[in-house]
């Protein structure tokens, strides 16, 4: 892909998306948005249906485009098996949701910390909860903020730099987060989950037809990577490690709703959300299947690379697998190299 | 039935997500293997939850 072609993607992109978080901004409500819970609740009136694309949105994102791409890649169809159960986590949220919703429409609650010091009577947990939520939101946005830089250069063989990627992408966070509080942000959330299912439900289907259809593929997987099709498959996905992934997912979902700032405020920004819950989940189950079909279907990687890939998801080091990656596909079919 | 019921299906099908791919499907390396559970349980959570919140806006202060 040419790095002008890149460009111009990304400019119509924020074209669109800038237009849109305008519109966002230009929408009447009551109250205005210039209130704390108008900037960052949309005075708990957004439309049920973006709630749940920008809950999605929220939730995958640069560890999914590149940290669980490369799991898939590396341990086979274990992968699908620990994000339907992540998925299912998300059921909790019907569970817990209407609660949070209810009590922060009631007691007028903005942020996850008010929620919490008030349900303890102690503004110490209040504290704790705000002060936590500072510290450890900065490496969670640096790792997002990075994948972005990493998939910019990986796509572009490093015209675009690593730097340029996180730039853009802050100036791009800021930006949508500055016009319009959590109006602009989710609705700009929106058509990123609209493009991202569309993205994937497309290279799902394109590669697979490459490779001669659906039972093509899979025939082809049988004879050649039969264990990609199986756990512990190669290997990477001992019961062990599925356990160990899969049980801290399955609760994220629900709980960072509690402790997280976003999708704490996507949740209760929602006046009315009947599809709250399983719009997600639909979105949620295709984009893992699709991706796991497309990405089964690179089973070509030599043995190292995938060795490599493995361990470094079993460390947690889910950007550098990405790197990993490229490099075994640089020194094994002569790419060219680049420096960052 | 009830929000309480339904959820204890979605922790049925969670229960079965783990046990089923590493017993009886261990060994069949097809696509109606364990990539089929696994996307059947998916629809069933899907479903599970479309259930779970079709009374949504009347019991919202629950």
């Amino acid at each position: 892909m040419t790095e002008s072609l890149i460009w111009w993607s990304i400019a119509i992109y924020l074209l669109v998306a800038i237009g849109i978080a305008i519109l966002s901004r230009q929408r009447p409500a009551k109250g205005g948005s210039e209130s704390m819970s108008g900037y960052f609740l949309g005075n708990r009136q957004m439309n049920g249906f973006v709630s749940a694309l920008s809950y999605s949105a929220t939730t995958y994102s640069a560890f999914m485009m590149v940290g669980l791409a490369g799991l898939t890649y590396a341990g086979g169809v274990g992968a699908l098996g620990f994000e339907i159960i992540y998925f299912a986590g998300v059921s909790l949220v019907a569970v817990f949701g209407p609660k949070f919703w209810a009590v922060g429409k009631k007691f007028g609650y903005v942020t996850p910390s008010e929620m919490l010091g008030h349900r303890y009577h102690s503004k110490q947990v209040a504290m704790a909860v705000s002060i936590a939520s500072c510290i450890f939101l900065i490496p969670y946005s640096a790792v997002q903020l990075a994948g972005v830089g990493y998939l910019l250069q990986g796509i572009t063989d490093g015209a675009i730099t690593f730097t340029t990627g996180v730039v853009l992408a802050t100036v791009i966070a800021i930006f949508f987060s500055y016009i319009a509080g959590i109006r602009s942000v989710m609705w700009t959330d929106s058509l990123q989950a609209i493009m991202m299912i569309v993205a994937s439900t497309l290279v799902a289907f394109l590669v697979i037809q490459s490779l001669g259809g659906f039972g093509a593929l899979f025939d082809t997987l049988a004879t050649e990577h039969p264990q990609s099709l199986t756990v512990p498959g190669p290997g990477l996905f001992s019961f062990v490690t599925f356990l160990g992934l899969t049980i801290p997912w399955f609760f994220f979902s629900p709980f960072k709703s509690a402790g997280q700032p976003a999708p704490f405020h996507a949740l209760v920004a929602a006046l009315n959300a009947p599809h709250a819950d399983w719009l997600p989940g639909v979105r949620f189950y295709l984009y893992p299947g699709l991706r796991t079909l497309g990405l089964l279907s690179l089973g070509s990687l030599p043995q190292p690379c995938k060795r490599r890939l493995g361990n470094a998801h079993a460390t947690g080091l889910r950007v550098c697998a990405a790197r990993i990656r490229r490099d075994c596909d640089d020194r094994h079919y002569g790419r060219r190299r680049f420096h960052d | 039935m009830k929000r309480s019921k339904w959820i204890w299906l979605v922790w049925a099908v969670v229960l079965l997500s783990y046990l089923v791919p590493y017993t009886l499907l261990s060994d069949v390396s097809r696509w109606y293997g364990s990539f089929l559970f696994w996307a059947v349980a998916g629809v069933a959570i899907i479903a599970l939850n479309v259930f779970i919140t079709t009374d949504f806006k009347e019991h919202s202060d629950d």
